[in-house]
């Protein structure tokens, strides 16, 4: 039965008490004496006032409780549901609206802890296939570390073979027995500088970060790496601005964009211009990167060289990848930058154009105290 | 009489010294060498001969694989129809590189370090000298 009826028909049976009481009353009245009709009558309209607030009263409670009481227990499953508790049930022993709303609310929890239920398993699934996808990716740069190994140090290896092989067996003699023994010594110390850089790459310490200005480490890297750009000609020009907060390893970061400075001036052996430009702006990290969107410095160093092709230029941050003649270059330089500024939660990008130049921009997120 | 000709082998390595070395053995057995510091030095030298008919060009190739302008499977690629023994070396000794240059038609591949004598002997192989 429906809830209005039931609250009606309470209604209307302490009317049909007031008015019965009030009738019998009544007839009671008329047959009495004039004195007496003044009390009774006074008497009369007590009683019936009574009896009405008592109906009334009863009336009130027996609505409260028919429909306070479910109401209460749906407020709660509702805050239930609110708070996370999905899949409860709610039990209100009526057939009536709150009944109906009771189900609909049990069978919307249900729908929501199987959507629950899905978003957390296709969230682990994502999680998986971005680990295996991470584990893919070490897997990856371990062959190339592996295949870069083998051919830096199978070369030399082999030189040092074949002259102690002739040394040994007498086919090389006297000058040229000495002259192959320097040759072994100066192979053994390329395969040492390699395995020195390999260590530096694999047991890189963590940054020791302070607050520093890009400016002065761009002053340093230019005179670190002025001799190398004199004697291939080429010149370093250096932007001055305002200061340029970052917290940062100031030897490390010297180190990546150094790195950085010495490929572009190798990439211009007919001399050419290097230039180093710092700016302040709002950056997105890049899909592969955690770090949030925020204010960001960046250090542009661009030169006037052979460029990267187009088929290179992906693979330019890969350890061992080079493009340089061996022994010029172990192919480390720029993946140990890489790996600088990523260890600082930033990211490096390149664009090239054959014959024209490449521009190599480092993004580092700015210190936190000078981002306002 | 006519002297017979001394087979003549083209090595192209990037490495210095290795280039020096295996040039250095070749020529103790008694070919001649030319050697090329890149594959596009080697594939230069051979359109060279080719174009003007010299006397002497290469008989067999010792090419590195790993090399800047050109490696030593372009090397290879560039000469399948000149029927040109080419013998590489290489440092990725995989077996995709070896099957890919098998492929390719060379005679072997030498990974690094290899014996030099190995190398000197299948080059006599693929062209003996004149007794």
């Amino acid at each position: 039965m429906k809830v209005v009826s039931k609250l009606t028909i309470a209604i209307v049976a302490g009317v049909c008490v007031v008015l019965g009481v009030n009738a019998a009353v009544e007839l009671h009245i008329l047959r009495a004496t004039d004195d007496l009709r003044v009390t009774l009558l006074w008497d009369t309209a007590i009683t019936t006032l009574v009896i009405a607030i008592t109906v009334g009263g009863l009336s009130i409670l027996f609505g409260a409780w028919l429909v306070g009481r479910p109401i209460r227990r749906l407020v709660e499953h509702a805050r239930r549901i609110g708070a996370g508790e999905l899949g409860r049930t709610v039990e209100v022993g009526q057939h009536d609206e709150i009944g109906v709303l009771a189900v609909e609310m049990n069978q919307m929890s249900h729908r929501l802890a199987q959507a629950h239920a899905r978003v957390v398993e296709e969230t682990e699934a994502r999680h998986a296939a971005l680990a295996q996808m991470r584990h893919s990716d070490r897997l990856r740069t371990v062959g190339q570390l592996a295949a870069g190994v083998a051919h830096e140090l199978g070369t030399p290896l082999n030189v040092v073979a074949v002259h102690a092989k002739l040394i040994r067996t007498g086919v090389t003699r006297g000058d040229e027995a000495s002259d192959a023994l320097r040759i072994i010594e100066q192979q053994t110390h390329r395969m040492a500088t390699i395995i020195r850089q390999l260590l530096g790459f694999a047991r890189r310490a963590s940054p020791a970060k302070r607050p520093i200005d890009l400016r002065e480490v761009a002053r340093d890297v230019t005179s670190l790496v002025l001799p190398l750009a004199d004697r291939a000609g080429v010149a370093i020009r250096c932007d001055d601005g305002p200061p340029i907060i970052v917290d940062a390893d100031p030897t490390q970061l010297q180190q990546a964009l150094a790195n950085v400075a010495v490929d572009g001036i190798d990439a211009m052996a007919g001399g050419g211009n290097l230039h180093v430009g710092m700016s302040r702006s709002w950056q997105t990290p890049p899909a592969d990167h955690d770090g949030p969107a925020g204010p960001h410095a960046a250090i542009e160093i661009a030169d006037t060289g052979v460029g990267i092709a187009p088929g290179d230029l992906e693979r330019v941050f890969e350890p061992f990848f080079t493009t340089k003649s061996v022994g010029d270059g172990t192919g480390l330089g720029l993946s140990v930058a890489y790996g600088i500024v990523r260890e600082h939660g930033g990211w490096i990008t390149v664009a090239s154009e054959l014959g024209r130049g490449t521009c190599f921009t480092v993004y580092l997120p700015l210190a936190p105290e000078i981002r306002s | 009489m006519r002297t017979k000709k001394i087979p003549r082998v083209l090595v192209a390595e990037d490495d210095r010294e290795m280039r020096a070395i295996v040039a250095a053995a070749l020529r103790r057995l008694g070919y001649a060498v030319t050697e090329a510091r890149d594959g596009a030095t080697a594939v230069d030298h051979i359109g060279s001969c080719l174009l003007h008919n010299t006397p002497d060009p290469p008989d067999v190739i010792v090419a590195d694989i790993r090399m800047p302008a050109l490696t030593g499977l372009s090397v290879l690629a560039s000469v399948r129809e000149l029927d040109l023994p080419v013998i590489l070396i290489t440092a990725f000794g995989d077996d995709y590189t070896h099957a890919l240059a098998r492929r390719l038609g060379a005679v072997t591949v030498f990974d690094k370090p290899f014996d030099i004598d190995m190398l000197c002997a299948a080059v006599e192989l693929a062209c003996p000298l004149p007794s």
